[in-house]
C-alpha cells in the first residue's frame, strides 16, 4: 500500500512539478579547520571567526597576503559585518592569522609568538543574574546552534536526547560549553566559552537539556 | 611543464555513473507532493583540482542538486564550477552551475505554497504575492543569459588580488523563464519621483549587526522590461542553491544583482546607500573600471555591465594536438548584451590573427559558440589566444586591467598546447 502510494505521488510529481512543497536541503559537512599553533591568536580565530563563515575563507587567499590586508580584514568583520571580539583581541588574531597563512608563515614550523604582549580572552558576557536567552544572545550560541535542528553545531534537543539517560548530563554539558572539543558531533570544534562562570555554564546547560 | 587544470582522480571518476542516478532519484524525492524530503550530499569529496595559481588547491564536492563542483568555501557554500563543463555546451546544466553566497544564515528549507514577495516602498499599492500570483501575472517569458561573478578569475592576477580566489568558473549561460519585473512595479504602480529599486532576498548576515545583502537597480533599468523574476532555469525550478523559488535576472549585468531567493522588492525615492552598494562592489569610474597600479582611485561606482570575453573551450592548458593535421577549436565568448559580432583566433601567441566562424546565436545575453580550424605547422608548443569583440567595438585588453576589488578580469585569455 505504501509503496502504490508513494509511486503515485512520483507520477504526479513528474507530471505536475508545480505541486512541490518544501524543498529541503542538507549541506555537507564542514571539515576545514584551523591550523594549530601556538599564538594566542589561534584559539581567538576559533572562537571568533568560525561563529559565521568556514576556514576556507582564509585558507584559500594567496599566502602572499600581507599583514596590512589580514588587518583590514580583520577589522571588516567587527565593522560593519558584526563580529562581537573585542578591540583588544585584533593583533592577536592578525598575527597568528598572517603567520599562518599570509606573507609572514614559516613553512613547516608552528609559528612563534613575537606579539608585543600577551593578550587575554575578555569575558562577553555582563555580570549579573543569569538568564539563559540572555547569555545565548551574549555568547552567539543561535548563530551555529538551533533548538530543532543541526546548523554547524548539533541540535539542543539531539543533545538533550544524547544525556537523557546520564545522571551526570548537566556537569558534562557545562564543561563542554566551558572548555570547548570537537569529535562528539563531527569535527567541527566547538569554541571554548571559558569566559563564563560556573553559574552561566550551569544555567546554559540545564536549557539545552531542557529542549 | 604545464600542469593540466582539472585532476579527477580514478575513484571519483568511477563514482560519476551511480552518483548521476542517486542524483536523478534525489531530484524526484524533492518533488512528491508531501514534500519535505531532504536532499542530502551524497558523500563528501569527489576529488581534487589544482587551480592555475599559487594555493590553488581545491576539494571537488558535491552539494544537492549539484554535481561535484570546486568548493571555494563552505559556509556559506561558494562553489565554482569546472572549466570542461563549458565544452559539453553553450547552456550550462543547472547541476553545475556555479554558486555564490555572501552571508551563511542562508535558507536550506523553502515552501513553495507559503512562500511570499512582497513589493513596496514608494508605490500606490504595495503587494504581497504568492509564487502562484507571480506566475498569473503575466506571459511567461524565456531568455538565455550568462551570469557571471563579478570576481569571476580574481585568482588569475598577477599580483595577487585578495578576495574569492577563483578561476573561470564563476560563470553560467541558462534559459531563464519568469515574468518581467516591469509587469510586477506596473501593477504596484510606481510613484513619480522614484529613483531606484532594492532587492532582498532570503540569505542574511549570521549575527544581528551585519548588512543585509540588498542590491539596488536604477528606476529606469528595473522598469526596462528585460529584468525578470525567474523561476525555472533551464526548464527546471530552480536548484535551492541557486535562488529556489524566484531570483532576479539582470541580463548583461555581473550575478552581484541576481538576487536569491527574492522576498521583498523596494522602490525608493533615493538612492539605496546600504553597504552592498555604497562600499562593496565597487570600480573606479571611469572608461576603463581600471586604475594604474597601486594608484587608489578617486571617485568609484557601482560595478553593473559585464565587459567582453572569451574562451578555448575545446582545449586546456598542457593538452596535446597532432602536428600538421587540422582540428577544429572551438570555445565561447560573450559581452554585456550588445552581442558578440566578432571572434579572432590566433595560433601563434598573437603574431597573425584569424577571424572564427560564430555558432548559433541564442540571444545577445548568450554564450556565443564560436569554431577555428587550426593546423599546428611545427611540433611543439603553441600559443593560442583568443579575443571578442561586439557590436559597439568593445574588446580584450591584451594585458589585464587592474582594479582594487579583483572585478572585470577579461584579458585575452591563451592557452598552451603541444603538437606532436
Amino acid at each position: 500500500m505504501k509503496h502504490v502510494l508513494i509511486r503515485i505521488l512520483l507520477a504526479a510529481s513528474v507530471l505536475a512539478p508545480y505541486s512541490a512543497i518544501a524543498l529541503d536541503i542538507q549541506l555537507p559537512p564542514e571539515t576545514a579547520v584551523f591550523k594549530p599553533s601556538e599564538l594566542p591568536g589561534y584559539m581567538l580565530a576559533q572562537s571568533n571567526c568560525t561563529i559565521c563563515h568556514s576556514v576556507h575563507y582564509i585558507q584559500s587567499q594567496p599566502s602572499t597576503s600581507p599583514r596590512d590586508y589580514w588587518e583590514a580584514t580583520v577589522k571588516k568583520m567587527k565593522a560593519p559585518f558584526g563580529a562581537k571580539f573585542a578591540d583588544e583581541d585584533i593583533p592577536a588574531i592578525v598575527d597568528y592569522l598572517v603567520k599562518t597563512y599570509g606573507a609572514e608563515r614559516s613553512n613547516g614550523k608552528l609559528a612563534l609568538n613575537t606579539a608585543d604582549k600577551p593578550v587575554t580572552v575578555k569575558p562577553t558576557t555582563a555580570p549579573g543574574p543569569a538568564d539563559a536567552k540572555a547569555l545565548l544572545a551574549a555568547n552567539n550560541c543561535m548563530a551555529c546552534h538551533a533548538i530543532d535542528k543541526k546548523i554547524v553545531g548539533p541540535a539542543f534537543r539531539d543533545v538533550a536526547a544524547k544525556y537523557a539517560s546520564n545522571a551526570n548530563a548537566a556537569a558534562l554539558v557545562a564543561r563542554n560549553i566551558r572548555d570547548g572539543g570537537s569529535g562528539k558531533w563531527g569535527p567541527m570544534r566547538m569554541p571554548a566559552f571559558g569566559q563564563l562562570s560556573d553559574a552561566e555554564a550551569g544555567v546554559l546547560a540545564h536549557y539545552v537539556l531542557s529542549q | 611543464m604545464v600542469k593540466p587544470t582539472l585532476v579527477l582522480t580514478e575513484s571519483a571518476l568511477q563514482r560519476r555513473a551511480f552518483l548521476k542516478l542517486l542524483r536523478q532519484a534525489g531530484t524526484l524525492g524533492a518533488v512528491t507532493a508531501f514534500g519535505s524530503t531532504a536532499l542530502s550530499a551524497l558523500a563528501g569529496e569527489f576529488g581534487h583540482v589544482t587551480l592555475p595559481f599559487e594555493n590553488g588547491e581545491r576539494d571537488l564536492v558535491a552539494y544537492p542538486q549539484k554535481r561535484p563542483l570546486i568548493l571555494l568555501t563552505s559556509r556559506p557554500p561558494q562553489l565554482e564550477t569546472p572549466f570542461s563543463v563549458f565544452k559539453e555546451g553553450v547552456i550550462t546544466p543547472n547541476d553545475a552551475f556555479f554558486v555564490r553566497y555572501h552571508w551563511s544564515d542562508i535558507p536550506t528549507s523553502i515552501d513553495a505554497l507559503s512562500y511570499r514577495l512582497r513589493i513596496g516602498g514608494n508605490v500606490n499599492t504595495p503587494l504581497d504575492l504568492s509564487l502562484a500570483d507571480i506566475k498569473q501575472m503575466a506571459d511567461p517569458v524565456d531568455l538565455v543569459a550568462v551570469n557571471q561573478c563579478s570576481g569571476n578569475s580574481r585568482g588569475h592576477f598577477t599580483p595577487r588580488v585578495n578576495g574569492g580566489q577563483l578561476s573561470n568558473g564563476a560563470m553560467g549561460n541558462a534559459r531563464w523563464t519568469g515574468i518581467p519585473l516591469s509587469k510586477v512595479l506596473e501593477k504596484s504602480g510606481v510613484k513619480a519621483g522614484s529613483v531606484q529599486v532594492a532587492f532582498n532576498g532570503f540569505d542574511a548576515p549570521p549575527l544581528g549587526d551585519g548588512p543585509d545583502f540588498i542590491k539596488a537597480l536604477n528606476i529606469d533599468h528595473a522598469l526596462d522590461g528585460e529584468v525578470m523574476l525567474a523561476w525555472q532555469m533551464n526548464g527546471a525550478d530552480l536548484p535551492l542553491l541557486n535562488g529556489y523559488p524566484v531570483r532576479l535576472i539582470v541580463p548583461g549585468y555581473y550575478g552581484t544583482y541576481w538576487v536569491k531567493h527574492l522576498s521583498d522588492i523596494t522602490v525608493t525615492d533615493k538612492v539605496f546607500d546600504g553597504f552592498w552598494m555604497s562600499k562593496a562592489y565597487r570600480i573606479p569610474d571611469n572608461q576603463c573600471a581600471c586604475i594604474e597600479s597601486e594608484k587608489a582611485p578617486i571617485k568609484t561606482t557601482p560595478i553593473n555591465r559585464m565587459n567582453v570575453r572569451s574562451f578555448i573551450t575545446s582545449l586546456t592548458d598542457g593538452m596535446y594536438v597532432r602536428s600538421g593535421r587540422k582540428a577544429i577549436v572551438r570555445g565561447i565568448a560573450f559581452d554585456g548584451g550588445y552581442g558578440v559580432t566578432e571572434v579572432a583566433f590566433s595560433p601563434d601567441g598573437g603574431k597573425n590573427w584569424q577571424t572564427a566562424q560564430l555558432g548559433k546565436e541564442l540571444g545577445r545575453y548568450s554564450f556565443r559558440e564560436w569554431n577555428v580550424s587550426f593546423t599546428p605547422k611545427h611540433k611543439g608548443k603553441h600559443e593560442l589566444l583568443v579575443r571578442a569583440v561586439n557590436r559597439i567595438g568593445q574588446s580584450q585588453p591584451l594585458s589585464p586591467l587592474v582594479n582594487p576589488g579583483g572585478y572585470m578580469r577579461n584579458a585575452v585569455e591563451s592557452t598552451h598546447v603541444v603538437a606532436v
